[in-house]
């Protein structure tokens, strides 16, 4: 329990406020415990004068972020002060930024205008739409306690969530729209190019000529498919190409004495055969002969009548002949190695001049030329010609092999041999090649005769198709590579994007589902007492729970939740726009509510003009609610600028100590009343009579205006009426049965209602519109009212 | 009195309890999804990637 606030200074409107010095009364009645705060309080004060910084300081001593301003009158630099006496007589100070004990933290429950502005909501529906419109959007609702602030977070997550979903949304739609543009020019849609994904980060760009070029290949492949087909009759007169025959060796055959062998044509040895050569050839081939025709000659003699060889009879000088046949025999011998050489030479020169004159058959490239139109050939016909060096060359060998044929017995030198064998071989190799060709070509050539015949082409033209498909998707894959790269890294990303989404989807959902949970147990806790309270404070206003099963969800995003309560006035819904007064009673029926449920009593009730929005029969209501509400907690402070309300609190509550709070001398001040004579206007006419010490400020007309209507009003319903009364029969009893008592106030009736008329208006209720007439006005007025000595 | 949030906190998936750490609702959505963009979670294609995959 606070049992005094010794000391503000420097907070707001408590410039420099000190409980015993500004307090008049005391220790001026030892009974009477003013220097202390009772268990129940009640406040009074005007606006502007400091009521509300006293709940702000009960705030931040609850622990709430409440920011104690410094006093407007005060320098910058001076420090702020709080000092706090608490029933066991400990301090409590402030130094500006904290407190030195925080025992009062959560210790507070206070009632202010902060929270019905935290806790009851009203939610209507927008009355300029139509009635249709605000059928379907649903009901009006109002939101007690955390529930506004509930219904927010949720809203704010799927706010949050659809906007991050549009983002997203947004984000892969511009790639897609680029990706879609590139995709529509080849035909497949980006569901098909996702599918494709792998392939494509396979794809090598290298690869891109390579795939050109063989969907070139394959398209004239396709052409002339297309033309076979369209031109059957022509492909069954392709003619097959000839191949060349390699005639081009050394290796001969040669009929010698009847048999034929095979001989390797020597044209050294060819173009060097002479006489001496010859004879000795000759000899050679008949030296087998040579004894059989030696022993014959030895048996010759001058004698010898027979023949050795042929017994036939021999005569004399006969022998000459058998010489002479023997010439013929070894003549014979050396014609036939002349005639072997020229048969050689002859082959030889043939040879020459075919490696010469080699060349490819003529209706090769005709033929060719007509099988074009239909297959396609990998490789040309190869120009089968020696090279023009190698031409030289064999003429030159011509040459000599005809100087031979002309002179066979003289010798010629200068056969170029070796080169001639190598030309024999490049002409091998190019006739190789160019039959290996030939033979491909006619493959070809009979396949695609077969094809033809067989009806196979179509489906050679499809597999071409499919081919050239396969090699134009490859091709524009490729091309677009790295588009679609960034594409899918565009998926992959809001993929990822999307797991955030899902994310707040599912706090969404769980965040729907505690809402209700909480709503019910709300309801649970408070919903019968708030009802009871709304009964008893305001009984023309009811407010109802809702029917059927709770639940989050609504018709439209612009709907209420259904987490909260319709309340009616008179029975008619109310719900959508509630009054200022129809809040109050709902926020104070909620807040008494708590305190019903509230098991810690250990606790202090701040009520700051619960009453502001009420008429005279809540004001009571109120006043008794909260007298019976508040007894088992530890203290109350109540306050209010209503003098109607404060009547209706110092009556209904007991054990209660009376405060007013008023500026005095720059200053807001903390005033207890005593309770035999609940008034201060005696300390304020003190203030009057040094009216002339005092600033004639526009604040101070304002203060000190205040001042006067109050010690008008008080002092003459405590003097002549008692401060109790408010019976009316009981005044007017007493002004009629004492009319000696009233005679003074009989007498100044105009002067007081003069002075209390200018009070009221004259701008004394508000700023004046002229600090220094007012002023002057004022001490006039303090004047007069000192004068009457009422 | 707590947030409705700080309340289905323990009943959440550890990857939701990270998304939750940036809802701070005293910020703007545009400032909400600003951190969870920096922090990595949310990408939108920013000038960065770009710079990154042009270089």
């Amino acid at each position: 329990m606070i049992k005094k606030i010794n000391k503000i200074d420097n907070i707001v409107s408590f410039t420099f406020f000190n409980w015993d010095e500004m307090n008049p009364y005391h220790d001026a009645n030892t009974n009477d415990p003013i220097d202390v705060f009772n268990k129940n309080n009640v406040i009074f004060a005007e606006n502007g004068n400091g009521k509300s910084v006293l709940v702000d300081i009960f705030k931040s001593l609850n622990g709430q972020d409440i920011e104690l301003k410094k006093s407007w009158y005060r320098a910058e630099t001076d420090g702020q002060k709080i000092k706090i006496t608490l029933e066991n007589n400990t301090e409590i100070d402030f130094n500006g930024l904290t407190w030195s004990n925080r025992s009062l933290k959560n210790q507070f429950l206070i009632f202010d205008k902060h929270f019905i502005e935290k806790f009851v909501h009203s939610i209507g529906t927008n009355y300029t739409d139509t009635p249709h419109r605000r059928q379907q959007r649903g009901r009006n609702i109002v939101y007690l306690g955390n529930f506004a602030k509930y219904n927010n977070e949720i809203d704010r997550i799927n706010n949050l969530k659809n906007a991050i979903n549009e983002k997203n949304h947004t984000f892969l739609e511009t790639e897609q729209a680029k990706i879609d543009g590139i995709l529509s020019k080849y035909g497949i849609t980006s569901d098909e190019l996702i599918q494709k994904r792998n392939k494509i980060q396979k794809l090598n760009k290298k690869d891109f000529k390579t795939k050109k070029d063989k969907l070139i290949k394959n398209q004239i492949e396709l052409g002339k498919i297309d033309r076979s087909l369209k031109e059957k009759s022509k492909i069954s007169a392709l003619s097959l190409l000839l191949e060349v025959k390699d005639t081009f060796s050394l290796e001969t055959e040669f009929d010698e004495l009847g048999e034929k062998k095979k001989i390797t044509i020597n044209p050294n040895e060819l173009l060097s055969f002479t006489i001496a050569k010859g004879v000795q050839k000759t000899i050679n081939k008949i030296i087998s002969k040579k004894d059989f025709i030696k022993q014959g000659l030895a048996l010759l003699t001058d004698k010898t009548t027979d023949c050795p060889f042929c017994e036939q009879k021999i005569k004399n000088g006969e022998y000459i002949q058998i010489i002479k046949n023997y010439q013929e025999i070894f003549n014979e011998h050396f014609a036939s190695e002349e005639q072997k050489v020229h048969t050689l030479l002859l082959k030889y020169r043939d040879l020459l001049e075919g490696l010469r004159d080699l060349q490819v058959p003529s209706s090769n490239q005709v033929n060719l030329n007509q099988a074009k139109q239909f297959i396609t050939i990998d490789d040309e016909l190869p120009i089968l010609t020696i090279a023009k060096r190698e031409k030289v060359l064999t003429n030159n060998e011509i040459n000599l092999v005809l100087q031979k044929e002309k002179k066979i017995l003289d010798k010629i030198s200068g056969s170029s041999i070796d080169q001639i064998k190598t030309i024999i071989e490049n002409a091998k190799t190019l006739i190789k090649n160019y039959n290996d060709i030939t033979k491909k070509i006619n493959t070809k050539i009979v396949q695609l005769k077969k094809d033809s015949l067989e009806g196979k082409l179509v489906i050679r033209k499809k597999e071409i198709d499919s081919k050239c498909t396969q090699l134009e998707e490859g091709i524009f894959l490729i091309e677009n590579k790295d588009n679609f790269k960034k594409y899918f890294e565009t998926i992959d990303i809001n993929n990822k994007n999307k797991k955030v989404i899902d994310s707040l989807e599912r706090i969404f959902q769980i965040l729907k589902d505690r809402i209700v949970e909480e709503f019910n147990k709300f309801v649970s806790d408070y919903f019968e007492s708030i009802s009871s309270f709304v009964k008893e404070i305001s009984p023309a206003m009811e407010i109802l729970d809702i029917i059927g099963q709770v639940t989050y969800d609504r018709r439209s995003s612009r709907d209420p939740a259904q987490c909260g309560f319709c309340v009616q006035y008179n029975g008619k819904d109310c719900s959508g726009s509630l009054s200022e007064g129809e809040r109050q009673v709902i926020a104070l029926s909620f807040f008494f509510a708590q305190l019903k449920k509230d098991t810690n009593k250990t606790k202090l009730i701040v009520l700051d003009d619960p009453i502001t929005s009420f008429d005279a029969g809540k004001r009571k209501s109120t006043a008794e609610v909260i007298q019976r509400e508040t007894t088992d907690f530890e203290q109350l402070f109540i306050s209010t600028c209503d003098p109607l309300f404060r009547t209706y609190c110092l009556k209904q509550i007991d054990k209660r100590n009376f405060y007013y709070i008023f500026k005095t001398r720059g200053s807001s001040s903390i005033h207890y009343v005593p309770k035999k004579k609940e008034t201060i206007y005696s300390s304020f006419e003190d203030e009057f009579k040094d009216i002339e010490d005092i600033q004639g400020t526009n604040e101070n007309v304002v203060v000190y205006g205040q001042k006067l209507r109050f010690c008008l009003e008080t002092k003459i319903k405590e003097e002549y009426f008692g401060y109790s009364e408010d019976n009316l029969s009981s005044m007017i009893e007493k002004v009629t049965s004492r009319k000696e008592d009233f005679k003074k106030l009989f007498n100044n009736k105009d002067t007081i209602l003069q002075i209390y008329k200018y009070c009221n208006t004259g701008g004394l209720a508000h700023y004046p519109k002229d600090g220094a007439t007012s002023w002057n006005e004022l001490k006039d007025k303090i004047k007069q009212y000192l004068d009457l000595d009422l | 009195m707590m947030n409705l949030i700080e309340l289905i906190k323990k009943n959440l998936r550890e990857k939701d309890k990270k998304i939750l750490l940036f809802l701070d609702l005293d910020k703007t959505d545009e400032d909400i999804i600003t951190d969870m963009v920096a922090a990595g979670f949310l990408n939108f294609g920013s000038s960065d990637s770009d710079d990154k995959e042009n270089k």
